[in-house]
């Protein structure tokens, strides 16, 4: 049996990377003769090209507008939770509601949220995007810390109150270390789907919301493949870092609460 | 005057009545017992009376004053659940002084406090343990340790001996009995269980389908009461004269 889950693992493991294999190789070499063993002329011109093309920085803006959607996302699911949880059985009944926007085409939301908010309500085209950032998020973060809230309750809160804690400690010093991981499965989840949006800011969108994924998208249709290699590489390495960093912060949260006790 | 009173409490959820005009008094000191069977809606009494829930209708009066509307933490009620809820991120210890904490106990007083109580419930060795670490009995003693160190005006016991082996049941029943003559704290227990409800109670109510049928000292149950679902509930009850009464085939002491 356990030689069987190892080759399930390893088959897993090239399934995964083996894709990702070949654009290792061209974000860093520029050619591989057919009559060559290996890949040959390294080079780092492109990553030179992204630097000093500025779009480093709509990776940055990317990503902050990515986590500030994730976050929103996240504290809205929070509180939906807290509703269908304490809720009586005829408003759990909506719950399906929420994971619409999972099943909607992208396309028909936008043209339905520009007409209305852009031209009706004048609302701003960034602030368009942001909310439908959200949209799209929400059901994702939504069904997973709901699925925590399903397991978990807010009883122990309900305790902590019983035992003097105020809403605002209940929840500090109660829910978040119960909760943390899903919050934060759930916040990268949202930062996932909101990070790899394209439509919606090449749709809604003006200047301000232009994303990683539209500065790489013509790179990788105009089937240069050393550009949209380097293009791709940074774009998950962008992702990777917010999930490293999330990673550490529940790492630190624990560890400080473990030197606390000692 | 009572100390902890419902007054015309109604409950319901999508019209099904939960809870139907319930009128209760509740002496200071007392031990309480909320007898009936699972779906009676005794854990809605306790969760109205903690705040957790809110009556559609009537009163909770506790000292005097209405706490309906007053936030959980302001209210002074600790309940301890059958789930028993510790917090799993927090020691025994940390558990324990958790509520002496939010209200602001002076830090002399939380560790006199904390050592009293662990004595008492002779957890010494368990308080840097965490709850997953810990039996089910040992659990049920934290999580009563951490209800009586906040010192509530009233403690509320929602079926405590659900999951326990009879031997446990036995010890952590007579800790509560132990508990309550010591603390004098106003102690209102659930339970359908009506040996435990014996047992440990000064008074007994009997609540059926939302309905409470009556309330009563245990030794005035013994005999028939005329009504059919308490009756029926309660089986053939017979004193023996000597403090101690016979549920079926089984004798239980009273005394």
């Amino acid at each position: 049996m356990k030689i069987f889950n190892k080759i399930i693992f390893t088959l897993l493991m090239i399934f995964l990377l083996l894709p990702l294999l070949s654009m290792l190789i061209w974000t860093f070499f520029s050619s591989w003769a057919s009559n060559d063993n290996l890949p040959s002329n390294l080079t780092l011109k492109w990553f030179i090209y992204f630097v000093n093309s500025g779009d480093w920085l709509i990776g940055v803006k990317s990503v902050l507008f990515s986590i500030s959607a994730a976050f929103f996302s996240l504290i809205l699911s929070i509180m939906l939770s807290r509703f269908f949880i304490k809720s009586s059985f005829k408003y759990k009944q909506l719950e399906s509601m929420f994971y619409l926007p999972m099943l909607l085409p992208v396309v028909s939301v936008c043209i339905g949220s520009h007409k209305m908010l852009l031209n009706i309500l004048g609302i701003k085209g960034s602030i368009i995007v942001l909310i439908l950032h959200i949209y799209f998020s929400l059901p994702y973060a939504f069904k997973m810390v709901y699925s925590f809230y399903n397991v978990w309750g807010i009883e122990q809160e309900q305790v902590a109150r019983g035992l003097g804690a105020n809403r605002w400690k209940a929840f500090y010093l109660i829910n978040v270390p119960i909760y943390l991981n899903g919050y934060i499965s759930s916040f990268l989840m949202a930062f996932i789907i909101s990070y790899s949006q394209y439509f919606v800011n090449f749709f809604v969108g003006d200047y301000n919301s232009v994303n990683f994924s539209m500065i790489m998208t013509p790179y990788i249709t105009g089937s240069d493949r050393n550009i949209a290699s380097v293009y791709i590489f940074l774009y998950m390495l962008y992702g990777i870092i917010v999930m490293l960093l999330c990673t550490g912060i529940e790492k630190m949260y624990n560890n400080r609460k473990r030197n606390e006790r000692i | 005057m009572s100390f902890l009173e419902l007054k015309n409490l109604s409950y319901s959820i999508t019209n099904n009545d939960i809870l139907n005009d319930i009128n209760l008094n509740i002496d200071k000191s007392c031990f309480f017992s909320i007898l009936g069977p699972s779906g009676a809606g005794k854990t809605t009494i306790l969760r109205i009376i903690t705040g957790a829930l809110f009556a559609d209708k009537g009163q909770v009066i506790l000292d005097g004053e209405v706490i309906n509307y007053l936030p959980m933490e302001k209210r002074q009620i600790a309940m301890v659940h059958q789930s028993k809820y510790l917090f799993p991120h927090l020691s025994v210890i940390e558990n324990i002084q958790f509520g002496m904490k939010m209200k602001k106990f002076d830090k002399d007083k939380i560790i006199k406090k904390t050592e009293e109580i662990v004595e008492f419930f002779n957890m010494k060795e368990h308080i840097l343990k965490y709850p997953y670490q810990l039996s089910g009995g040992q659990q049920q003693l934290v999580a009563l340790m951490r209800a009586l160190a906040s010192e509530p005006k009233v403690l509320l016991l929602d079926e405590p001996f659900t999951g326990l082996d009879n031997n446990l049941k036995i010890y952590i029943r007579d800790y509560i009995l132990k508990l309550h003559r010591q603390f004098k704290i106003t102690t209102v227990m659930i339970t359908h269980d009506k040996e435990d409800a014996f047992f440990m109670s000064d008074k007994i109510a009997f609540l059926f389908k939302g309905k409470m049928l009556l309330c009563e000292e245990p030794g005035k149950l013994i005999n028939s009461t005329g009504i059919e679902e308490v009756d029926s509930f309660l089986g053939q009850i017979t004193s023996l004269g000597d403090g101690s009464i016979v549920f079926s085939d089984k004798i239980l002491k009273i005394n």
